[in-house]
């Protein structure tokens, strides 16, 4: 069982008699085998721990000895000690002993015995009670001290010792911070040891997760440009992962943000949206999607936008989630990205995300809400409103206006349709898919709950009555049902062009409610409510109704508004409702027409301009 | 939830008004993830202490691993069956046993052992 203690030379019979059985000692070999090796393993760690035992009473006088050649040699012989797992438990469960390292590496300025002393912090790192230990006896602000160390050896001792900290030592972010270690760690972020800055970054990021105060003072100490310095300069995934995750917690902060995103930071972090690994594209994607809000004015991020629109055939929902967030608010109001992204073949892609996405509100409503933004002012939104259908999008777009869609995928989709009905050919297709009845059940929905709310407002704060501008305070999943009655409303005043869509509106006792909105506080219903109607108005039925409705006195009082939109607006509705009426009554409502529109000629200079009108506007004003 | 943050009505048009929303999103405090470095922490010190001994012999020898790399600082010899054959120094961690219980062993089994040890 045991060859290996034998003499040489000396040979032993065998008592096997039949080799196909193996003896009883050749059965017990390996079993004999481990055991000892067990046995040794227990003896060997015993002796350890009893000479460790024995040996720290005076190696702790000797840390703490006069003359520093001793303390030297005695930290070393720690350090090596703390090698062997016996003899590192008997370190660690010695308060005395972890105290003289950490007060050895406080107020040494010999190397050996600084590197001995955090060496051994760093293997009793590894353990619970370690931690703890090197906690409690004052050894983080030691080790921050160390992240100023010149010597390579010894800051990578300080370093790891603090990531474990801060991973698994209850109060060591704290410490940590008021020890000075963000300000240290963002200057380390200048080394070039890409494992090195890995555990920075990633110990800034625990560091800095939901705690604002760290945020701010790594603004201060410049870290979003040595950050996103790193994104351009190294290829290391985990490196960039890791950046890429601080980076992603210092993007939620209001003044990191504008920082990040000065440095360079949304180019910086397009470069690896190609990148094999899922993890470093995701936290890219999550950083780009914060910083978006606040990049919709910067350039040169053409190659971001093709790479975002590619990214939307991806099979990974959150990677078209944030895909589709970024398109959404970088081209909110940037004509060049929404040109741009219309050039890359974006509108289709989005058509086809939000086809693909079914009821995935998480994906389509930023998809709706970019290609609402692609669908209006800028040179292409004609061919993005003609891409949409040809694409086969407005079935499904229109679809989305019905439950379960929540209330801000439905003001997106109004958005879009809206958008979508300026393009002549989308009005047939858009009635079609029944984007009329829907529209007038959503705008009746929201009427009402504005009506509701203001008479609820209205009791429960009497004498206020400021009511339909926004009484009750809280709206469902933040959007406010004006917005709805605003955008329903404007939607149909322009799918009221075409003759077929006016009749279909008439047919669903719309007017009526678009009159009672000519009272309505907030100008902007006003005047999708005047503008509707001025379309409905085309009509002979059209206008007999609206004037049955009483529309005449609100009107006449619009004609006084400071809005000149809703000024034209209902001159326009009043003249079409006067085509049948006698001739003095037409001249006299041309008189007052115009006596109310060309009331402020000397400054509206409106010969020179638009006056910030639509089309149908100016076409109005200047008959 | 990301929020609308601003309404921007950039011209009085027909069309929609643009809007960006405020996405804030930190993702979560995941300590797993940090648990990726362990391969780097372990590498950088490797280069540390390959370093040291390469500059430092005084208290390493060139059998790397073995218990008796280590006698010298305890001021004590090691027993000879210490090594070759019986070299389970357990520098990293001699737990848990692959094959085998970690429980008290039988009176006869450990006087068996003294006298294993004993050659």
């Amino acid at each position: 069982m045991f060859p290996e203690t034998l003499e040489e030379g000396i040979e032993i019979p065998s008592t096997q008699f039949d080799t196909a059985q193996p003896t009883a000692v050749q059965r017990l070999t390996e079993p004999s085998q481990m055991l000892k090796h067990a046995v040794v393993n227990l003896i060997n760690y015993q002796d350890d721990a009893d000479l460790a035992t024995r040996a720290i009473p005076e190696l702790i006088k000797l840390l703490n000895d006069e003359d520093q050649v001793v303390v030297s040699q005695a930290a070393m012989m720690v350090h090596q000690l703390s090698k062997k797992e016996a003899s590192r438990h008997a370190i660690m469960n010695s308060p005395q002993m972890v105290a003289a390292l950490v007060h050895a590496i406080s107020n040494s300025n010999d190397l050996e015995t600084t590197k001995g002393a955090v060496g051994t912090l760093h293997n009793l790192s590894h353990h619970r009670q370690g931690l703890l230990a090197i906690f409690k006896s004052g050894g983080i602000p030691a080790l921050v001290k160390l992240l100023s160390s010149p010597v390579e050896s010894v800051l990578f001792y300080a370093i790891t010792t603090l990531h474990n900290l801060l991973l698994h030592q209850e109060g060591s972010k704290m410490a940590v911070r008021l020890a000075g270690g963000l300000q240290k760690m963002v200057l380390l972020l200048g080394r070039n040891n890409v494992k090195f800055l890995a555990i920075v970054t990633d110990c800034l990021q625990i560091l800095a997760y939901g705690n604002q105060e760290s945020k701010l003072i790594i603004l201060a100490s410049q870290g979003p440009v040595e950050l996103v310095r790193i994104m351009r300069s190294y290829d290391y995934e985990k490196l960039l992962w890791c950046t890429s995750r601080v980076l992603k917690v210092l993007s939620v902060c209001s003044s990191n943000k504008p920082a990040i995103v000065e440095a360079g930071g949304m180019q910086a972090l397009a470069m690896h949206l190609g990148h094999p690994s899922q993890r470093l594209v995701q936290n890219c994607l999550w950083t780009l999607r914060n910083l978006s809000d606040a990049g919709t004015k910067v350039d040169g991020l053409e190659s971001l936008l093709q790479s975002l629109v590619q990214l939307l055939a991806s099979q990974d929902i959150n990677v078209i989630t944030c895909a589709a967030g970024v398109l959404s608010n970088l081209t909110c109001n940037n004509q060049r990205n929404k040109v741009t992204v219309c050039q890359v073949g974006g509108v289709e892609a989005l058509v086809q995300t939000i086809v693909n996405a079914g009821d995935r509100e998480e994906i389509t409503e930023p998809a709706v809400c970019a290609l609402r933004h692609l669908t209006s002012r800028h040179v292409e939104s004609e061919m993005a409103q003609n891409a949409v259908r040809l694409n086969y999008g407005i079935q499904t777009i229109v679809n989305l206006l019905n439950p379960p869609s929540r209330w801000p995928l439905v003001k997106a989709v109004i958005g879009l349709i809206r958008n979508l009905a300026l393009c002549q050919a989308n009005h047939a297709p858009l009635r079609e898919y029944g984007a009329i009845h829907l529209l007038v059940i959503l705008l009746n929905r929201a009427f009402t709950d504005t009506q509701r709310r203001s008479v609820a407002s209205s009791a429960s704060a009497p004498g206020g009555g400021v009511g339909s501008g926004g009484g009750g305070g809280t709206y469902p999943d933040g959007v406010r049902m004006e917005e709805i009655v605003e955008g329903t409303v404007g939607a149909l005043h322009i799918l009221a062009r075409e003759s077929n869509n006016r009749a279909l509106i008439r047919a669903q006792q719309v007017i009526r409610l678009a009159v009672s909105l000519l009272f309505n506080e907030i100008e902007n219903i006003q005047r999708v409510a005047a503008g509707l109607l001025c379309e409905l108005a085309q009509d002979k039925e059209g206008a007999e109704t609206i004037e049955a409705e009483g529309a005449t006195a609100p009107l006449t009082d619009l004609l006084h508004s400071r809005n000149e939109g809703v000024a034209t607006y209902a001159a326009a509705v009043l003249f079409r409702m006067s085509e049948d009426k006698p001739h003095d009554y037409k001249k006299r409502l041309s008189l007052e027409l115009t006596n109310s529109l060309f009331r402020a000629d000397d400054h509206m200079n409106w010969n020179g301009g638009d006056l910030g009108m639509g089309p149908d506007l100016q076409t109005l004003y200047k008959h | 939830m990301p929020h609308v943050s601003s309404v921007s009505g950039a011209g009085d048009d027909l069309g929609s008004t643009d809007e960006v929303k405020v996405f804030k999103d930190e993702g979560e405090d995941e300590k797993r993830s940090s648990e990726n470095l362990t391969e780097d922490k372990t590498s950088l010190i490797d280069l540390t202490e390959s370093q040291e001994k390469s500059v430092s012999p005084n208290y390493t020898s060139s059998k790397n691993t073995s218990r008796s790399d280590l006698s010298p600082v305890l001021g004590k010899l090691e027993p000879t069956p210490h090594t070759s054959s019986f070299n389970m120094g357990y520098l990293v961690s001699p737990y848990p046993y692959p094959n085998g219980t970690t429980g008290p062993l039988p009176v006869s089994m450990v006087s068996l052992c003294e006298k294993l040890l004993l050659h």
